[in-house]
């Protein structure tokens, strides 16, 4: 046996599952065990679990919050909110995606890649601060319609300026994914489709949409998420005046309405949760179609 | 493939008015900052740095900097050093359960920011030993947030570097840990980098779990922001987030020179809070 066998020999006869245990057990015990013991608190919480009376679980508060029509009509008015800004965020995200792709002189299409995704850098209380400026009442935006003899129009402590400072947050998330399947899209497709006499339209339609489609769901899956699960742009644009979900979890801390709280969290979650199921299923059925 | 000069010239058009609406808020509060105005008056009304001066004055807002620069170093530094071996682990072993693993590993990115900083909330009140608004409970807090980001940048790029260069060290008489320091830490410090930076920012722009677990004595700057901004609006916010859209540049340009490959675009396709 040489010194070089020596040498490799410990760690070849630690067994497996023992290297794996260094490896992946610090992180695990530190980081992941208490993510997993908060959401096991946030489940007990909602079942009437606290402190000073031990564990007399019930379903008491989910029945108070499913039965309160308050709770729907707040719910519902977090998944409008999520919905629209996506539905317009998409519609932004897919032509910019093909324009930027259009783009040949590189100065420019730096240029335009740092413009559109460098406010990912910027705190979302100060975008929320500057689109307050830009929105109110006598503020650039409604100058502007002024200057146009229109308005002024309300567009910030109501929906509106909610959405618009949240299309602005979630816009980069939707371009990259279109963008990246664009780029995936051989271009002898299209030129064969134009052979074969389809139009611009048609192009479009029957070629070029349903190719990108899956990146488009993607993209709808990653700022639906972000929309529905939002806090600071809503709260700060809405000024208590627009309630959501998340807003009410935080509300209620402050109330000492934990249990309440914890309700509210959990059916955040399953929201979110439950559009990333149906996404995924529409990608499945696309994938699907590829075949026919 | 040959467009028609229409079309060419409406993308062009929505791709200046999309460019124009991404810089418009930030535009607005750098012009904003030096406004005299306290009341936002558009257009400004005159020139001042009074709320700089204000801003580099307030107690509460240099407190908040200095507790978030602690939180940040911290959580980039733990997340960094309990990622990597696990990166490593998910990039070079077939195990059962893996599948499993990764659930567990990933869940934290589909639940709502809000919901985890709730949940922490009630762990830690429940749990005690002071981790209810101390840096211990914030830095474990964006730790759980950034160790999926960070272990799929890791783990991605750990698998792009060829077994056989750490085998030959293996061969050649080094310690599992020697191997790895030799033959794969060299090439990993692109992604080191692009993932540090990426969760110190993070860390740094942290509320919507934040704002759960953290005691009035150590808010982190961006909460103290958004207590700030939900009473006052006048551009004293302009001054700072002027400031800190200075620090993110100086930071995110360290992003060029060390990012290899695609790590960059890995990164951007991961969420943010909203």
């Amino acid at each position: 046996m040489t010194t070089a066998d020596l040498g490799g020999a410990p760690g070849r006869t630690m067994p497996r599952w023992l290297r794996l245990s260094w490896l992946m057990g610090p992180g695990f015990v530190l980081v992941v065990l208490p993510f997993l013991g908060a959401m096991i608190m946030l489940a007990a919480y909602s079942l009437n679990y606290r402190d000073d009376n031990g564990m007399g679980l019930g379903g008491s508060i989910w029945r108070e919050f499913l039965t309160d029509p308050f709770s729907w009509q707040v719910l519902w008015n977090s998944v409008r909110i999520a919905g629209l800004a996506t539905i317009f965020t998409l519609i932004v995200a897919y032509p910019t995606a093909a324009a930027l792709l259009k783009v040949r002189n590189r100065t420019w299409r730096t240029l335009a890649y740092v413009a559109l995704f460098s406010p990912l850098l910027m705190s979302v209380v100060s975008r929320s601060y500057g689109w307050l400026l830009l929105l109110s009442d006598n503020g650039f935006v409604n100058q502007m319609f002024g200057a146009l003899g229109l308005g002024p129009y309300r567009l910030i402590f109501n929906e509106t300026g909610v959405i618009i400072a949240i299309v602005h947050v979630i816009l980069p998330y939707a371009v990259l994914p279109i963008l990246n399947i664009m780029t995936q899209v051989p271009p002898i497709y299209g030129e064969a489709a134009k052979d074969l006499g389809a139009g611009g339209w048609a192009l479009f339609r029957r070629v070029t949409l349903p190719l990108t489609l899956p990146g488009v769901i993607v993209a709808a899956e990653i700022v639906f998420a972000l929309s529905i699960s939002a806090f600071v742009t809503p709260s700060l644009l809405g000024g208590g005046r627009v309630l959501t979900l998340s807003r009410l979890v935080y509300d209620n801390i402050g109330l000492v309405e934990w249990g309440l709280a914890a309700v509210q969290a959990i059916v955040l979650l399953a929201t979110a949760l439950a559009a990333l199921f149906v996404l995924e299923r529409m990608n499945r059925a696309t994938h699907a179609g590829k075949g026919d | 493939m040959q467009d028609s000069a229409l079309k060419l010239w409406a993308l062009r058009l929505l791709l200046v008015a999309v460019v124009l609406f991404m810089m418009a808020p930030i535009g607005i509060v750098i012009v904003n900052s030096f406004n005299a105005s306290a009341f936002n008056a558009w257009p400004p009304t005159g020139f001042t740095l009074d709320w700089y001066a204000k801003v580099l004055s307030d107690p509460n807002f240099r407190a908040g900097a200095v507790n978030s620069l602690i939180v940040g170093v911290a959580s980039t530094v733990l997340v960094l050093l309990l990622g990597m071996p696990i990166a490593y682990a998910l990039a070079r072993f077939r195990m059962r359960g893996a599948g499993l693993l990764r659930a567990t590993l990933f869940a934290p990115l589909v639940v709502p920011r809000v919901a985890i900083g709730f949940a922490l909330f009630v762990l830690f009140v429940v749990v005690g030993g002071g981790l209810y608004g101390s840096y211990l409970g914030i830095t474990l807090a964006h730790a759980i947030l950034m160790l999926p980001f960070v272990v799929t940048i890791l783990a991605s790029t750990i698998g792009e570097i060829d077994p056989l260069l750490e085998e030959a060290a293996r061969d050649l008489g080094a310690t599992p840990l020697q191997a790895f320091r030799r033959a794969v830490l060299p090439q990993l410090g692109g992604a080191l980098v692009v993932s540090g930076i990426f969760a110190f920012i993070t860390s740094f722009d942290e509320v919507e779990t934040t704002i759960f677990i953290v005691k009035p004595a150590v808010n982190t700057l961006p909460v103290e922001m958004y207590h700030y901004m939900e009473q006052y609006q006048d551009p004293t916010l302009a001054a700072l987030s002027t400031l800190l859209i200075l620090f993110t540049l100086l930071i995110a340009l360290v992003v060029p020179f060390a990012v290899r490959g695609n790590v960059l675009l890995k990164m951007m396709g991961s969420g943010r809070q909203v």
